[in-house]
């Protein structure tokens, strides 16, 4: 009864709170569902779809029986299947610009038992010149039943219309960049006569546990790839894919629903900070109350519980809007994840997930709402009939007005902000940590959404403006000078990336004649390898081999082994951190036939690597079995996931703002409260309305830019050492992602801007103070 | 008589409690003459306080004009309501109304620096009049709550005239006091009347009425009887009685 009159009493008070745990509770069940559920969505759906836990593509001609059997031998193996397909680099577009792909044409009725071909809403049958294409074509290309459908397939140029979308679990998401096609049998017939060396075969395992798929990918790599004959084979036309890399193409889901859930629990420590600020506000505010209570009998613990469950009950009320808030807003997100994951998932209401989100909070609220009112106990009835011991120290008198000069709102706003120091730690906090959220959510954004060769070269190591790989190698060095002869080239040189074994690791090595050509910085610790017997190692492979910089390590290139010392710790998270670097002189001691077949290709400002690719191969002829303009492949892949994080950091910027608005109302209407009588003297003084406005203003704009430059430059300068903690497991020690200087800034004076506008605008409410209350309240 | 300083026409105030009207003010022509010590008296709910706040420009009237001097105020938007009474007017209350998170100095300079905004002229002026008013430097750093209400009511009046205003309005300000401060606070009026100040004061305490010179009595929202007393001279038995019959005869 006592809790509900509270609630009434104070209706703004209590929707404020409401509204802040509305918003933890949003954010953390969101958050959760993304981060918990689509994983089992993905492994069940992966299971009903009958999906491989190991695919391998290979063109005919490298394909044998012994490989199939090998993989029917391999232990764990349930179930294998061999199905012919044609498959080869290709081009495909997306909102007008190329994209290179492996493409591969399967028919319909060759139809497979794992993973077949699935239509995802309206289709039409297929005829000699329409395609079944992956739903990504639909939901991040805006493509549409009956559109035109362009793909070069192996240099050359093919139409079709849309006549269906697919489902695809291993193929078909946008970071894996293998799509797969279907055509009628009369078209498939066509394109493997018009395209025969694109003959290939498919070959899918399913294992007893999809785990499983890593390794038997890693031994059927070793097997099969590391061999002598295939090495000698320039860029064959080969994948093996397991069922986990699969699922992490689709890992933006995942980054995007931790971004989320740190959020929320944000969120949910500013909650519990507004919510013991609220009560400690409550019980000065109902002192005389308190104390009425007490002297006429009522428990130390019943006045407490009554507290207890105002509080907890709109914590429970706002937890409970905000799942149900959460659950409208989860297929809205769902659907923007489409675009990165290409599967159609419907999040339905978790009731365990919420009940226990919902659990948790309450708990904590509880908590903090029992530490919030222990004052009670120690509460005379007199005292608190009284109003309450006086709060102020009397201890010091800051800025003495006899001392201080200035503006009078300024100094009187300064002498009230000493002398209110808890409240104005609060506040510090509370804008801090949002700030902190918001800045590291645009940096995020502005590193994979703006920005993303950073990000990008820290995933995939160096990422030239052109890749090249050359299908004879004889002429690598010829092509090299050729290109380094032109003048839109600022530099080519060749760059290979080759298996080795060390120390009974397998690791992925990089090739190269001066590792200073690179561009992008790889080295954390040490220097790059100059001589033949240098190499720099991953951090994950010398935490393995427990080697540091200085020590010998074994390097074997397919026979011939040799010790080289360790001159530096690369980070890479190609291979997990599992890498080498070796100078060409390096390899060439234990590997005296190597020579290049893959070259990077760094332009002149302004020059189109497509046009410089076009170029080439109208002087040489097609040289290339692959040729990306690597910034646009970037640009492609990186634009739909820039969107989902341009939502989500909008969303954290938007609830910042939210949260600055919010507290702001609260501390100033509860200040006015409490000094109206104060300020209706101060009236009665002289001071006018915007006077004590500005007063008012001034006392919590500084707290506001205190809070947001140190979140700010929290966010800004511990973005990097975060990430590093996080990503240390990948192979990543020291992330350098630029966070957006200008952007923090403009946050920074933005927010203190609001704060100021906000503060005038809720101190409006002064002018309704008379002076002639002082003598008719 | 000098010339009035503050006079009202046909000042009326209406109260609407719960949709009943109240008028407490009706009809009043009342003109308070510089240097003059007027004291409004009369029973409760008369509408003193009421008369003192219109007045002094911290309430609107509901009908009728309030002129200072010739300037017409009763029409004036808050804002500049605000902007006379710090310029012209000084208040003392009956409970004291110090800002209590501020020393009993900074409640004085914080008022003065709203009129002059020569920081040391003011804390000088501050300085001399708290010593005036007998309130030495270990009083000056102490925050309200740590002095007297005598000295704290001394101290607010000390802030009501720092600006040096032409009417000093204060409104039963031994109400919160023992005797002993009451006549200190009485003591220091009576002073700064005799030294010029205009002063005008509601009481309903006979000791604190023989300070004034002239008595105005009101009974529901009308002046019912006025009274010229002269100027305080303390145990003027003449004076008393003159009060006194003429309280008697207003039925206080």
């Amino acid at each position: 009864m006592l809790a509900a009159a509270n609630i009434r009493k104070n209706k703004s008070q209590a929707g404020s709170l409401l509204l802040f745990v509305l918003i933890a509770v949003l954010f953390l069940n969101i958050g959760l569902v993304l981060l918990l559920n689509f994983d089992k969505f993905f492994d069940t759906r992966a299971e009903q779809r009958h999906t491989p836990h190991l695919t391998i593509l290979q063109k005919a001609e490298y394909t044998n029986e012994d490989q199939l059997d090998w993989l029917k031998r391999y232990p764990g193996v349930k179930e294998t299947e061999k199905l012919a397909v044609l498959a080869d680099y290709g081009e495909y577009f997306m909102h007008g610009s190329k994209n290179v792909a492996s493409i591969i044409f399967q028919n319909t009725n060759g139809s497979s038992s794992m993973n077949p071909f699935m239509l995802v809403g309206e289709s039409l049958p297929l005829e000699d010149n329409s395609i079944y294409v992956p739903y990504m074509m639909k939901a991040a290309g805006d493509y549409r039943l009956g559109d035109d459908y362009r793909l070069n397939f192996d240099g050359q140029e093919l139409h079709f219309t849309i006549a269906g979308f697919t489902e695809e679990i291993t193929f078909g998401a946008l970071m894996s960049d293998l799509y797969r096609f279907y055509v009628s049998d009369r078209a498939f017939a066509a394109l493997s006569a018009q395209f025969p060396d694109s003959q290939s075969y498919l070959q899918t395992v399913r294992m007893e546990e999809s785990r499983l798929g890593t390794q038997a990918q890693l031994d059927y790599e070793k097997a099969f790839y590391h061999t002598e004959e295939m090495k000698n084979i320039s860029s064959p036309f080969v994948f093996a894919l397991s069922y986990n890399a699969a699922k992490e193409a689709r890992s933006t889901v995942s980054i995007t629903a931790m971004l989320i859930t740190a959020f929320a629990i944000i969120m949910l420590f500013v909650s519990l900070i507004v919510i013991h600020f609220g009560i400690v506000n409550n019980i000065d505010e109902s002192m005389t109350n308190i104390g009425a209570l007490k002297a006429i009998g009522y428990k130390n613990s019943q006045i407490m519980l009554s507290i207890v469950l105002q509080f907890s009950s709109i914590a429970l009320a706002g937890g409970l809007i905000g799942i149900a808030v959460s659950q409208l807003m989860l297929p809205i997100l769902a659907t923007i994840m489409e675009s990165q994951s290409a599967l159609i998932w419907k999040p339905g209401l978790d009731a365990a997930l919420a009940f226990k989100s919902l659990l948790f909070i309450i708990l904590l609220v509880l908590a903090v709402s029992l530490w919030a009112v222990k004052r009670i106990f120690k509460l005379h009835p007199l005292i608190a009939l009284r109003g309450g011991l006086h709060t102020h120290s009397f201890k010091r008198n800051m800025l003495l007005l006899e001392q201080t000069r200035g503006p009078l709102p300024f100094i009187l706003a300064m002498k009230q902000l000493v002398q209110s120091k808890k409240q104005a730690v609060m506040v510090i906090v509370i804008i801090a940590a949002m700030s902190f959220a918001s800045v590291a959510g645009m940096s995020v954004y502005y590193n994979i959404g703006v920005k993303p060769d950073v990000f990008l070269s820290m995933i995939a190591g160096e990422n030239a403006d052109a890749a090249l790989v050359l299908k004879d190698r004889s002429r690598t060095d010829n092509v090299v000078r050729n290109l380094q002869q032109r003048p839109e080239v600022r530099k080519a040189f060749g760059y290979q990336h080759i298996s080795l074994v060390s120390e009974n690791i397998d690791v992925s090595g990089f090739i190269t004649k001066d590792f200073e050509q690179r561009e992008v910085n790889m080295l954390f610790e040490g220097r790059y390898p100059k001589h033949d017997n240098e190499v720099a190692v991953g951090y994950t492979f010398a935490v393995s081999a427990g080697k540091e910089i200085g020590d010998a390590v074994m390097v074997n290139a397919g026979g011939q082994e040799k010790e080289f010392i360790i001159t530096g710790f690369i980070q890479s998270m190609s291979s997990g951190g599992l890498n080498m670097m070796m100078t060409y002189d390096g390899i060439l001691t234990i590997k005296p036939d190597f020579t290049f077949d893959q070259i990077c290709v760094y332009l002149a400002s302004g020059t189109d690597a497509t046009a410089l690719i076009q170029s080439v191969k109208a002087a040489e002829g097609n040289i290339f079995s692959y040729a990306v303009n690597t910034k646009e492949l970037i640009r492609t892949q990186f634009s739909q996931i820039g969107d989902i994080f341009a939502v989500v950091a909008a969303g954290m910027l938007a609830v910042t703002l939210l949260v600055v608005l919010l507290i702001l109302y609260m501390v100033i209407k509860t200040m006015i409260l409490r000094k109206k009588r104060e300020l209706g003297l101060q009236k009665a003084l002289g001071f006018t309305t915007f006077q004590l406005m500005n007063q008012t203003a001034f006392h919590y704009t500084p707290i506001i830019l205190i809070g947001t430059l140190l979140g700010s430059l929290g966010g800004y300068f511990s973005l990097n050492p975060i990430l590093s903690l996080f990503m240390r497991g990948a192979g990543i020690v020291k992330t350098n992602l630029p966070a957006p200087t200008a952007w923090t800034i403009i946050t920074c004076i933005a927010l203190t801007c609001l704060a100021y506008l906000v503060s005038m605008l809720i101190s409006w409410r002064i002018r309704k103070i008379s002076p002639y209350s002082l003598i008719s309240e | 008589m000098q010339k009035a300083i503050l006079s009202t026409k046909k000042l009326c105030k209406t109260f609407s409690i719960g949709g009943n009207q109240q008028h407490v003010l009706k009809n009043l022509d009342v003109q308070i003459a510089g240097g003059d010590f007027t004291v409004i008296m009369g029973s409760s709910g008369a509408g003193k306080s009421t008369l003192l706040y219109a007045l002094s420009g911290m309430d609107k009237p509901t009908l009728g004009e309030i002129y200072f001097g010739d300037q017409e105020i009763s029409k004036l938007s808050n804002d500049k309501l605000a902007v006379f009474r710090r310029n012209h007017c000084g208040f003392v209350f009956q409970q004291i109304y110090l800002m209590d998170n501020m020393s009993i100095l900074d409640n004085i300079i914080a008022s003065g620096l709203l009129v002059n905004k020569n920081h040391k002229a003011v804390v000088q002026r501050a300085k001399q009049l708290l010593l005036r008013l007998n309130l030495d430097e270990t009083m000056w750093r102490k925050f309200p709550a740590q002095v007297s209400g005598g000295e704290a009511q001394r101290a607010a009046i000390v802030r009501a005239l720092i600006n040096n205003p032409e009417i000093l309005f204060a409104d039963e300000p031994t109400g919160a006091l023992n005797s002993a401060s009451g006549k200190a606070v009485l003591d220091t009026l009576t002073e700064v009347n005799e030294q010029g100040q205009s002063i005008v004061m509601v009481t309903h305490d006979l000791k604190s009425a023989r300070r004034g010179n002239r008595i105005i009595y009101l009974r529901d929202g009308v002046i019912c009887g006025e009274c010229q007393l002269g100027k305080y001279v303390s145990g003027d038995k003449e004076r008393h009685e003159k009060l006194n019959a003429f309280l008697n005869e207003m039925g206080w």
